[in-house]
């Protein structure tokens, strides 16, 4: 069983990626903005985040993961994987390109909102492992 | 496009003094305000420097004239209203600018009220063009916030009610009721198809011959086509089907908008794929011929109605043949493909026929 942070938001979204992790035996913390996430993480440690790329404005996800990622605040916790969202394609037919400053070397992976139960499942369990 | 000036601005070019004065005179107390100029010269640089609402010219000037005038501001500003000033002897030259844009004309020697009159006319005739104007940029601009609003109220919660519609749908929180199961799938089979023709509908107005213009680069027909059937070929293989390829012309380049291209063909060998025999083969052929390159894609499935060809290619139809209409789709992959083909010059169209496969073929114009 893993800890993990659901960043989104969109209540919804959140509800249903909950259920999902909930069911496969893991604990689901969720936090509606990224601020929130970012609080979040100090205080529970998450071993995951899955995070919402779109939420308040366009590319408030990749800041967070370079938040998580580059500053010396949250410099215990750069490890944390991260499963990012995104509902672009579904919305636009493209998908984002990635900024380098929010990649990272330990494989963080990309799902496309909406997504089925077997892949998110198949997402975090492999970045559990990683 | 310069908004009405208020108060509106009014250009006097006249070569005789007493005429530019009294017009001025006038058309202060009427309350505009007046600038003066002795020559058709003088008078661009006016209207360069501080453009009027309304410019009255005398036709005959030494130097540059008011025909000539006329149609310098007719080039730079062609929203400025001109008014011709004239004597008897050049009623010809001011039918004659009438016919080149000018708003009216004067004939010397006229009344103050007809002076009045026609810059008022003048000045009504600008204000209503501007309106005109405007309200066509709002519309084209509702037209397009229209399209955001569709792409993000409708597509974020469709989004949502699919995710939410998966917990159920994957039975993450245990079995569902056998007699619950249909139904999700069903509504999940619906909600999907709404989300993709949600989606070609708004690819479709986002195409535009301009985007596709920008967009358009060298590419070989040969890595096309390569391009396509590595894509097309795992749909076949699903279906149980084969695709077969022939490409005559090795060496072709195009020059094309290659995603928009690649979708629009890809369109059509899903579509062969879709409603092709069980076990069936999805030719595809191209081949360069003095109208251009064609690309065709057959399949041997029921065919189209000939009563059905002029109208496969409309947004939202749908065939009425009874294995074709049973079949999920949008209704616009057609249209969308046959509008990228035209906005590169080329076409799409049908060989009609019955009971022995459809044959659509892509034409493009050689480089």
């Amino acid at each position: 069983m893993a800890k993990i942070l659901i960043i989104d938001d969109d209540d919804d979204f959140r509800a249903a990626t909950a259920a999902i992790l909930e069911a496969a035996g893991h604990q689901a913390l969720q936090a509606s903005d990224g601020k929130k996430g970012l609080e979040l993480v100090k205080a529970e440690d998450p071993d995951l985040l899955v995070l919402d790329i779109m939420m308040d404005s366009i590319y408030e996800g990749f800041s967070v993961v370079t938040t998580l990622r580059a500053t010396p605040e949250y410099v215990d916790f750069r490890d944390i994987p991260v499963l990012m969202c995104s509902a672009v394609k579904q919305m636009t037919g493209e998908r984002f390109e990635i900024p380098a400053e929010a990649r990272v070397a330990h494989g963080d992976e990309f799902l496309d909102k909406p997504f089925t139960s077997e892949a998110l499942l198949e997402k975090v369990n492999s970045l559990l492992q990683s | 496009m310069s908004p009405l000036q208020d108060p509106a601005h009014i250009l006097c070019i006249d070569d005789d003094e007493v005429a530019r004065e009294s017009g001025e005179i006038l058309l202060t107390r009427w309350g505009y305000r007046v600038s003066l100029a002795a020559s058709g010269e003088a008078g661009l640089a006016v209207v360069e420097q501080d453009p009027p609402d309304v410019i009255l010219v005398d036709l005959q000037m030494p130097g540059m004239d008011g025909l000539e005038v006329l149609e310098r501001v007719r080039d730079s500003h062609p929203d400025t209203i001109c008014i011709m000033i004239t004597g008897h002897a050049t009623l010809q030259t001011a039918v004659e600018a009438m016919k080149q844009g000018a708003y009216d004309f004067l004939a010397k020697p006229f009344s103050p009220d007809e002076l009045k009159l026609t810059v008022q006319r003048g000045l009504e005739h600008r204000r209503l063009t501007l309106q005109t104007q405007q309200l066509r940029a709002e519309k084209a601009r509702m037209q397009a916030n229209f399209m955001t609003l569709v792409s993000h109220q409708m597509r974020s919660p469709l989004a949502a009610v699919r995710q939410l519609l998966e917990v159920p749908a994957s039975q993450a929180l245990g079995p569902l009721p056998e007699a619950y199961q249909g139904f999700i799938s069903r509504a999940v089979y619906r909600l999907d198809l709404l989300a993709r023709t949600l989606n070609a509908w708004l690819a479709m107005s986002r195409l535009d011959q301009e985007g596709i213009e920008s967009r358009k680069t060298s590419e070989s027909l040969k890595e096309l086509m390569d391009s396509l059937v590595s894509r097309a070929e795992a749909d076949a293989a699903a279906a149980g089907q084969s695709l077969e390829v022939e490409i005559q012309c090795q060496d072709c380049q195009v020059e094309v908008d290659r995603e928009s291209l690649l979708e629009a063909l890809y369109n059509l060998v899903s579509n062969a794929v879709k409603y092709n025999l069980p076990q069936g083969v999805v030719s595809l052929r191209a081949a360069e011929g003095p109208q251009g390159i064609s690309v065709s894609i057959s399949d041997q499935g029921p065919g189209v109605r000939p009563e059905e060809a002029d109208y496969i290619f409309d947004e939202f139809y749908r065939s009425r043949h009874e294995t074709i209409k049973g079949k999920p789709g949008t209704g616009l992959g057609l249209s969308i493909a046959r509008k990228v083909a035209q906005a590169h010059g080329g076409d799409i169209t049908v060989q009609p026929g019955t009971g022995t496969g459809a044959t659509f073929v892509v034409s493009l114009p050689c480089k």
